[in-house]
């Protein structure tokens, strides 16, 4: 890359002076706008923000996508994904046609879709009779619409009679359920992303919100740039990334060591009498263990005692020093409001449950919490894994409605409201999302049905699970719009509508649910996910000639599938399963979503309510209808989560553990991963836009200047990276980013020698069942010089 | 010393290129007029804009580069678009995507960098 650059210099400027060839750039093209007939309304997919978008649409094609500016979510800003998207919709890559493969080795052919599912349908229904309702499986996504997700997995549980629904957000924010659950007694913020611009403290810890998140980065930027005095931002993070440019504080600590940390800033605020009696007394117990013990303050300050500043820097080592950690902590806790967003660095840990619970202890020994700008805040990765499976009930101990399964009296409750016979839904949990592919490796589950996402590219030691997917005896369905690693895998190939070629409802990070309307028909014989489900139920009720599957699908028989059926799943969803339950959508009707700009934000129990967008704060009496309904006092915030039947929020008495994979002699570097601004997870879709592709064709790895030097690694070096599991061929990107002893590899690339799933671990949190992708221990070793590299995408 | 005079002929050669950009913002020219830019191979064109940019044209890339675009991670491209789709002097659409509101509330006569400096895009001029 150093040559290409020397020699491009050298021809800019003979070309300047000559101006003989080159490339005719334009110097200007047209000052007008988007030249679209109409822009149609709808919500970015491309992270957990939530972005309400434009499509502009002319003469039948999408042509651009322009920012809402009246909506609370980004106010009209898009960052690169979100305003290239357009670009897929018409892409020749395309999946067009139902293709299908008896066997992993032949070549794909393409069939009709009747075929198509009368195969599915076999298949599925084969293996039941076979081998029992728990050898079939779903697989699906934070991408799928909540409509998809409720509508396949209404017909996994009810239908086919197993809980084996799964999907990635296990992979992304399963620790952020445990431990809003554990702590707070329900799942998702309190708050809402309306704080950032009352807060004057942010904490970021394991979070690159600038790429990851980037325009609500934008707020937070604008907060600190608008109020520089004012407010501080404290990014807590083992390298520096882009989000460390509007940092007050930056704290650097190794990778794992962050549990330490945490509970050293909360042995500062109680040995300075930091914390807030009243909150403490009115609000919060303390617990301990399995049993959920509780304990007193007394108790929790002798175990917080073993935490002392000096002995934490011990630990975390990087820039950690005790007075740091002392200075942290009196501005989180004496800030007027504190706000702490965090992603993947908090939750792909073997103990993400116990950081998010640490994260909490903050807020709720300060009482940072429930005031205007206090919230301890969860950034959600995908547009829909809060609202589609979080709360539509897509992993395998919830239903809809946020109903642990295991539950008797909620999953009967759920059987009544679809109307099929109790114990329909079996009471065990089904997989976990390492536990259904450990499955697949085992032969246990003989077909399986992959929705909108590539976990053959995505999972934690993804040769380990690839082995079991490419079995001959494991059926395998993708539904999806592009070929994908794991469509090298599948059986049958089902392509789908993309995002505004469908309508449905994306529940984002702030609780807050929105409709995308369909715009424009999907290309070839793609189809609505939605139809997709339906049509298959019924033939799964012939194949095992069982009613009940076609019960599951009986209300939405014959509607037209890009309004009137999604509207229909809606309005079972929200009408029957939410209603009287937490996240209580009940006013969010379509009609109501389509008058907003920006959607409702839940509990949104009557129309009324959410026609003025629903509650901006949860727990607090006056802006939360549910906190009034079921208040037991007269305090101002209640409590009513439904896992803490006292009403309480509990601050854990929660030890440090470092990470299951620690640097040795053997492997002496940290390894951690993730995402650039470009792209989006496994660069299936931005990878086919050519913007982003160039301004990241190959995921690099970087390695601190210190460590480059001391292994003679200059930039754009070739570089082997092993660990226990496999090894990855990268080119250096030496960059002060990741602390010394520590590299950094970007985990959206598909080409197989820069795969880093295939490297990393897949130990999991015992809780959340999360997998530890941040952390694993590996070796590296300079290979060559620079190689000419080139993108990759599987293509058929 | 080759490369000191390789960059003033550079730059020369950026100045003239901008001379032309501000004289065509000020006319609607019936052909629109085009810059050059060395041909570039595809694997030359996988090089992130900024990468070259950041020593052939510094002041451009430190405005940028400490811009609200450039702490927010707007990269050249969302402007100026691509190769193929490449523009000196950016359409407004491009600035629509997020700035639809204000695009709209602007004289019709001006371009957002006659008020707002081009890279920098501060206050008004």
């Amino acid at each position: 890359m150093a040559l290409s650059r020397r020699e491009f210099l050298k021809r800019t400027a003979a070309l300047t002076a000559a101006s003989l060839v080159g490339m005719n750039l334009p110097l200007k093209v047209d000052r007008a706008q988007a030249d679209a007939d109409r822009w149609v309304r709808g919500t970015c997919r491309f992270c957990g923000v939530g972005c309400r978008v434009e499509l502009g649409i002319k003469d039948g094609r999408p042509v651009a996508i322009r920012g809402v500016p009246q909506s609370r979510t980004n106010m009209g800003y898009l960052c690169m994904k979100g305003m290239l998207f357009y670009q897929l919709m018409r892409h020749p890559d395309r999946l067009t046609k139902p293709l299908y493969r008896e066997s992993k080795k032949e070549k794909f052919r393409e069939i009709s879709w009747e075929e198509a599912l009368s195969i599915a349908a076999k298949k599925f229904a084969e293996s039941i009779k076979n081998h029992g309702p728990d050898s079939v499986a779903y697989y699906g996504s934070g991408q799928a619409l909540t409509e998809e997700t409720y509508l396949f997995q209404k017909i996994m549980r009810a239908g086919l009679r197993t809980n084996n629904v799964e999907g990635n957000p296990r992979l992304c924010m399963a620790s952020a359920v445990g431990g809003y659950i554990t702590s707070f007694g329900a799942d998702e913020p309190i708050g809402s992303y309306a704080d950032i611009e009352q807060a004057f403290c942010f904490f970021i810890i394991g979070s690159n919100m600038a790429e990851a998140h980037p325009v609500l980065f934008r707020r937070v930027m604008r907060r600190k740039l608008d109020n520089p005095r004012e407010v501080t931002v404290i990014n807590a993070d083992p390298r520096r990334s882009p989000t460390s440019r509007i940092a007050d504080i930056h704290l650097q600590f190794k990778p794992g060591t962050d549990l330490a940390l945490l509970n050293a800033m909360a042995y500062v605020i109680v040995e300075e009498k930091l914390y807030n009696e009243d909150f403490l007394n009115n609000y919060c117990t303390f617990r301990v263990g399995k049993e959920k013990k509780e304990v007193s303050f007394e108790d929790y300050k002798k175990f917080i005692s073993a935490y002392t500043p000096e002995k934490a820097a011990d630990i975390c080592g990087g820039n950690i020093t005790p007075d740091l950690i002392r200075k942290v902590a009196r501005i989180f806790a004496t800030s007027p409001a504190t706000m702490s967003l965090w992603t993947m660095g908090i939750n792909q840990r073997i103990r993400g449950v116990w950081a998010n619970n640490l994260i909490h202890n903050l807020h709720l020994l300060t009482g940072q919490l429930c005031r205007p700008g206090a919230d301890s805040f969860s950034l959600t990765g995908q547009p829909n894994a809060c609202g589609g499976v979080r709360e539509g009930g897509g992993l395998c101990h919830i239903l809809p409605g946020h109903r642990p399964v295991k539950v008797d009296k909620l999953r009967h409750e759920v059987e009544d409201l679809w109307g099929v016979p109790r114990g329909r839904i079996p009471a065990k949990p089904g997989y976990h999302t390492i536990a259904m592919f450990s499955a697949v490796n085992e032969g246990k589950i003989k077909a399986i049905w992959i929705n909108c996402t590539s976990p053959a590219q995505s999972l934690p030691n993804c040769d380990k699970y690839r082995k079991g997917m490419a079995r001959e005896d494991v059926f395998i369905i993708v539904t999806d719009i592009f070929p994908t690693k794991t469509t090298e895998l599948a059986n049958l190939i089902l392509p789908t509508a993309f995002h505004f070629e469908k309508t449905g409802v994306f529940g984002c990070t702030e609780r807050r649910s929105q409709l995308t309307l369909k715009a424009i028909d999907p290309p070839g014989e793609a189809k609505p996910e939605v139809w997709i489900a339906r049509e298959w139920a019924l033939k799964l009720a012939e194949e095992l000639n069982d009613p009940v599957i076609k019960k599951c699908v009986e209300p939405f028989l014959g509607l037209e599938p890009g309004y009137e059926l999604p509207k229909a799943i809606w309005t079972e969803y929200t009408q029957k399963l939410t209603a009287g339950r937490d996240n209580d959508l009940r006013g969010a009707t379509y009609e109501v979503l389509q008058q907003l700009p920006d959607g409702v934000q839940w509990p949104a129990p009557t129309k009324e309510w959410a026609l003025k967008g629903g509650t901006y704060k949860k727990f607090v009496r006056g802006l939360d209808p549910l906190a009034d309904e079921h208040a037991i006092d007269e305090k101002p915030y209640q409590f009513y989560g439904p896992a803490h039947k006292d009403h309480k929020l509990w601050v854990w008495l929660r030890p440090y553990k470092g990470p299951a994979e620690e640097p040795d002699a053997e492997y002496p570097f940290y390894l951690s991963t993730g995402r650039v601004i470009d792209h989006w997870h496994t660069s299936s879709m931005t990878g086919r836009i050519k913007e982003l592709m160039r301004a990241n064709p190959y995921a690099y790895i970087e390695i601190n200047p210190k460590d480059a030097q001391r292994l003679g690694i200059k930039p754009g070096d070739m570089v082997l990276v092993e660990t226990r599991r496999g090894k990855n061929i990268l080119p250096a990107k030496v960059y002060e980013g990741p602390m010394e002893g520590m590299v950094f590899v970007y985990w959206y690339d598909m080409a197989e020698d820069r795969m880093i799933n295939r490297v990393t671990k897949d130990a999991f949190d015992p809780g959340s069942k999360e997998p530890e992708f941040k952390i694993c221990a590996c070796r590296i070793k300079r290979l060559s010089g620079p190689k000419p590299l080139k993108p990759y995408l599987v293509r058929l | 010393m080759r490369n000191i005079l390789a960059l003033m002929v550079l730059f020369l050669g950026l100045f003239l290129v901008a001379c032309q950009t501000g004289k065509a913002s000020k006319t609607q020219a019936a052909a629109a007029p085009s810059a050059q830019h060395p041909e570039l191979s595809a694997r030359e064109k996988l090089i992130p804009c900024a990468t070259c940019h950041r020593e052939v044209t510094p002041e451009i890339y430190e405005e940028w580069y400490n811009s609200l675009h450039g702490l927010d991670n707007v990269k050249c491209f969302q402007c100026h678009g691509t190769y193929e789709n490449f523009a000196v002097e950016p359409p407004i659409g491009r600035c629509a995507a997020c700035h639809a509101r204000e695009v709209t509330h602007a004289p019709k006569n001006k371009a957002c960098w006659d008020c707002h400096p081009a890279h920098k895009f501060t206050v008004h001029r």
